[in-house]
C-alpha cells in the first residue's frame, strides 16, 4: 500500500512538473523563437517590401498621350484603386505599428497556427489591409511574442498603422468588441475600407476574442474608398 | 562501461527528453490556443 502511494505521490509530482515546464515554455521559450522568426523576416520584408513595389510600378505604367497645345482638355479623373497582389502564405509582406502599446511587428500572410507563430497574420480571405472590405489581422495575446498584449488598452479614436507595398494606412478605431470564438461574422466584408483585429481573450485563456475594429482614414485608397461608400446606399455601421 | 560512454549516454538520453518535450509543448500548444484568430 505504502509503495503503491509513493508511486502515486511520484507522478503527481511529475505531472505537475511537466505542466510547470509547459507553462514556461509556452510563456518564455515562444517569445525567443518568435523573437528570431521576427529578426530574421525584418530582412526578408526589406526585400518582399522592394520586389512587391516594383511589380506595383510596372503594373501601373501606362502609355499616355500629351494633349495638343491647341486642343486643352480638362479632365476630373475619378480616383482609382490601387490593387496590391495577393501574399502567399507565411510569407511577409508589411508591418504593424501601435505606438500607444509598443506594438511593432512583421505582419504575415496566413491565420494558420504555424504562420501566427512568427507574427501577427492577415486572414488571406479578406482584404489586404489598405484595400477596400474588412481585413482581418489575428495575434497571439500571450504567448509567441504576444504582439496583441495589451491592445486592451486601446480605446475608441488610438489609431493603427500599416505599411504595406502600396505606403502607409493609418486606421482610426471605432469599436472594440468581445465575442466567442467561433463568431467568424467579425471577418465578414464592411463598406469602406476596415481593419479588423482579433486576439485571445481575457489575458491568458482562449475563452473569448477581443475583436478591434477601425477604419481608414489616411492610405493610398483613402480618395476611392470614399468615392465609393459615398456613392453606395449601404454604409457601414 | 566507461566514464566517457556513461556522459555520452546521459547527454543523448537528455537531448531526446528535450526533443520528446518540445513536440509534446508544441502539440498541447496547438490544441489550447489558435494565436488569437476566429473560427479556428
Amino acid at each position: 500500500m505504502q509503495r503503491v502511494l509513493r508511486l502515486v505521490g511520484w507522478g503527481l509530482l511529475g505531472t505537475a512538473g511537466l505542466v510547470v515546464l509547459f507553462l514556461f515554455y509556452q510563456l518564455f521559450v515562444t517569445d525567443f523563437f518568435n523573437a528570431r522568426s521576427q529578426a530574421r523576416a525584418e530582412v526578408e520584408l526589406d526585400t518582399s517590401l522592394e520586389i512587391r513595389r516594383a511589380e506595383l510600378a510596372m503594373a501601373t505604367t501606362t502609355t499616355t498621350t500629351a494633349p495638343t497645345p491647341e486642343e486643352p482638355v480638362e479632365v476630373t479623373r475619378a480616383p482609382e484603386l490601387m490593387a496590391e497582389p495577393t501574399v502567399p502564405v507565411g510569407v511577409p509582406f508589411g508591418r504593424i505599428e501601435i505606438d500607444k502599446i509598443g506594438l511593432d511587428a512583421v505582419l504575415f500572410e496566413g491565420v494558420d497556427r504555424d504562420t501566427l507563430k512568427l507574427g501577427p497574420g492577415h486572414m488571406p480571405d479578406t482584404p489586404l489591409p489598405g484595400q477596400p472590405g474588412n481585413a482581418v489581422i489575428s495575434g497571439h495575446r500571450t504567448t509567441y511574442g504576444r504582439p496583441f498584449f495589451d491592445v486592451d488598452q486601446l480605446v475608441v479614436g488610438d489609431t493603427i498603422e500599416i505599411e504595406t507595398a502600396l505606403g502607409m494606412n493609418i486606421y482610426a478605431i471605432r469599436q472594440i468588441l468581445v465575442v466567442a470564438p467561433t463568431d467568424v461574422w467579425v471577418t465578414d466584408p464592411i463598406d469602406g475600407a476596415w481593419l479588423t483585429l482579433t486576439t485571445c481573450n481575457p489575458k491568458f485563456s482562449a475563452a473569448e476574442r477581443l475583436i478591434i475594429q477601425a477604419e481608414l482614414v489616411h492610405g493610398p485608397n483613402l480618395e476611392y474608398v470614399d468615392a465609393i461608400t459615398a456613392s453606395s446606399p449601404k454604409r457601414a455601421a | 562501461m566507461t566514464k566517457t560512454v556513461k556522459i555520452a549516454i546521459w547527454a543523448i538520453s537528455i537531448l531526446v527528453g528535450l526533443v520528446v518535450l518540445y513536440f509534446l509543448f508544441e502539440w498541447a500548444g496547438d490544441l489550447l490556443d489558435s494565436g488569437g484568430a476566429v473560427g479556428y
